[in-house]
């Protein structure tokens, strides 16, 4: 069955926009992240114009992170004191990230450098949390302990003036560190158009040693506020969302990400990250391959 | 069955065009549909041209849509990426580009192929393309690239030898308009040759045009920004909470 999607200006199969919506909406729910950074490829891959893959995707990821975000509050998942901190720093760093892609534009090839820091941005943490979460699968087979680097970060912030109390989480530590990780990550959704659940999630565990659902919860929380103010600043300035296109892809993501959610409880923190450390790794080489393979095409539509 | 049909009313309307308009050295040409709205379960259309013709001659029906803008990127190896070394905005190209001929193009003498671009290699849509700024020698390689990527989605097609003719005087063919092309208002031309001269001409229009839902939520989108924007976010927030909870209430844990 197809519909038209009105800002596309194509028509679709209802059923593989479902099924994209179901699939990223699950992953969303078990990981919490966004999934931006496998929906927009996704939404390319099948001839939606990447400027309104972009903008929808911000739409369906508010959808789904509404969805995962309610189900981890009601678990008692969300540390809202973070979260707000969090958001506080991700509005300065969308602003700053809008500036950076305009200047981005007028350079040109905003395109290549936005796939380029996917590469270098997902590479990285995937690399990092597959290493980590394999070597704490073995660890706790062998009974050591957990890594000191991380305890040393989190000493580091939890000896920083200004120190605050985060009740749910079970930290104290200085709020700076927090706001500042939402400015770059702020700035990181702007530029690539994600969510930024796939650095929050990391940086939550790893860098303040919060426990992995509560940074889930918390990360969601996060992604749902940036990607609505996202979502509304792209209906403004680009009229690139597509209204239809987000209504499908939620019905599909939404019911994902319940299932998402159930999934992701019955499984261990160290367990879920290698997995999602899976994915951002398979992504990513695909992004690579894209980079460094001869286009079939030498010339593309720009934009 | 609709093929039946409208088999039925081509012959009537051919009837009557060719009584009617007599006036082209006996060229009259129709479409089986004048307007084409789209709407929620849109997914291209499938459209009749058909007509009378002159007798003994050859018909060359083509069919372009409102010339557009598009941006294009070329590709270059740097270092071992791929990335766009030169953009150009090229202009005056027609979002869709079909023509279908009775007769092989090397059947046409030069001239008149030059004269109305009856070629294999869309040689009209090159001509009138404007660059900016001038790609100099890129020209034909950014042309290449383009038409490449508008065949890809069947908007831009020549077929050679595939009109369908009945009895020299009667000519049909379909179009399949896909569900990507632009709307507006498209040109059809049909042409009749005889002795590889063009003998007369014919045009026609096909409107294509957005209706109901999908012309509101566009017109939103594009007038209303921050309305549309709101209505975006809010049903994000209600469909996403809203199906939680039918799943909590029905699914049990």
């Amino acid at each position: 069955m197809e519909i038209y999607l009105p800002i596309a200006g194509m028509s679709v199969n209802i059923l593989l926009i479902l099924c994209i919506g179901g699939g990223v909406g699950f992953l969303s729910g078990m990981f919490g992240v966004g999934g931006g950074f496998l929906l927009t490829p996704l939404l390319i891959m099948i001839g939606i114009p990447p400027t309104v893959a972009a903008a929808t995707d911000a739409n369906q990821i508010a959808a789904a992170s509404a969805s995962g975000a309610y189900a981890h509050y009601k678990l008692g998942n969300v540390d809202v004191k973070m979260g707000l901190f969090l958001l506080f720093g991700g509005v300065i760093g969308g602003t700053i990230g809008v500036q950076v892609v305009k200047m981005l534009r007028v350079l040109g090839n905003a395109d290549f450098f936005i796939k380029l820091c996917f590469v270098v941005f997902l590479g990285t943490i995937g690399s990092l949390m597959f290493i980590e979460s394999l070597t704490t699968i073995r660890g706790r087979k062998d009974g050591k302990a957990s890594d000191p680097k991380s305890e040393w970060f989190q000493k580091c912030f939890g000896n920083l003036p200004l120190s605050s109390v985060f009740t749910t989480s079970r930290i104290t530590m200085c709020f700076l560190p927090p706001i500042l990780l939402g400015v770059a990550v702020g700035i990181l959704a702007a530029v690539m158009g994600v969510g930024g659940g796939f650095i929050l999630v990391p940086a939550m565990v790893y860098l303040f040693g919060m426990p992995t659902l509560i940074v889930i919860g918390t990360s969601l929380f996060q992604i749902l506020f940036t990607t609505m103010y996202v979502t509304f600043m792209q209906a403004v300035t680009n009229h690139t969302v597509d209204l239809l296109l987000a209504l499908t892809l939620l019905l599909g993501g939404a019911v994902g990400a319940v299932y998402g959610v159930k999934v992701g409880k019955r499984l261990k923190g160290e367990e879920l990250r290698i997995l999602l450390s899976l994915i951002v790794i398979g992504v990513t080489g695909f992004m690579l391959y894209s980079l460094v393979s001869t286009p079939s095409n030498l010339v593309s539509l720009a934009e | 069955m609709i093929f039946r049909r409208t088999a039925a009313l081509l012959l009537l309307s051919v009837a009557a065009l060719v009584s009617r308009r007599a006036l082209a050295q006996d060229l009259a040409a129709t479409t089986s549909i004048e307007k084409v709205d789209i709407r929620l379960r849109y997914h291209g259309e499938s459209i009749l041209i058909f007509g009378a013709m002159p007798e003994k001659s050859d018909v060359i029906v083509k069919v372009t849509s409102p010339p557009e803008s598009d941006k294009l990127n070329k590709k270059g190896r740097v270092g071992i990426f791929w990335m766009g070394v030169k953009m150009v905005r090229v202009s005056n190209i027609p979002g869709l580009y079909k023509m279908y001929t009775t007769i092989p193009f090397d059947q046409i003498p030069e001239a008149t192929r030059a004269a109305y671009g009856f070629n294999a290699d869309f040689s009209e849509v090159r001509r009138k393309a404007i660059f900016d700024p001038d790609p100099g020698p890129d020209r034909a390689l950014f042309l290449d690239g383009l038409i490449r990527i508008k065949d890809k989605g069947r908007l831009y097609r020549i077929h050679q030898e595939d009109i369908e003719t009945v009895k020299g005087t009667v000519f049909r063919v379909s179009m399949f308009l896909p569900s990507r092309a632009p709307t507006g208002d498209y040109d059809v031309t049909v042409y009749a040759l005889r002795g590889g001269r063009v003998v007369a001409e014919d045009h026609g229009q096909i409107l294509v045009e957005k209706a109901g839902m999908e012309r509101w939520l566009t017109n939103l989108a594009k007038e209303h920004g921050a309305v549309y924007g709101l209505l975006a976010v809010s049903i994000a927030l209600a469909g996403g909470i809203g199906i939680s909870f039918i799943f909590k209430g029905g699914g049990g844990h």
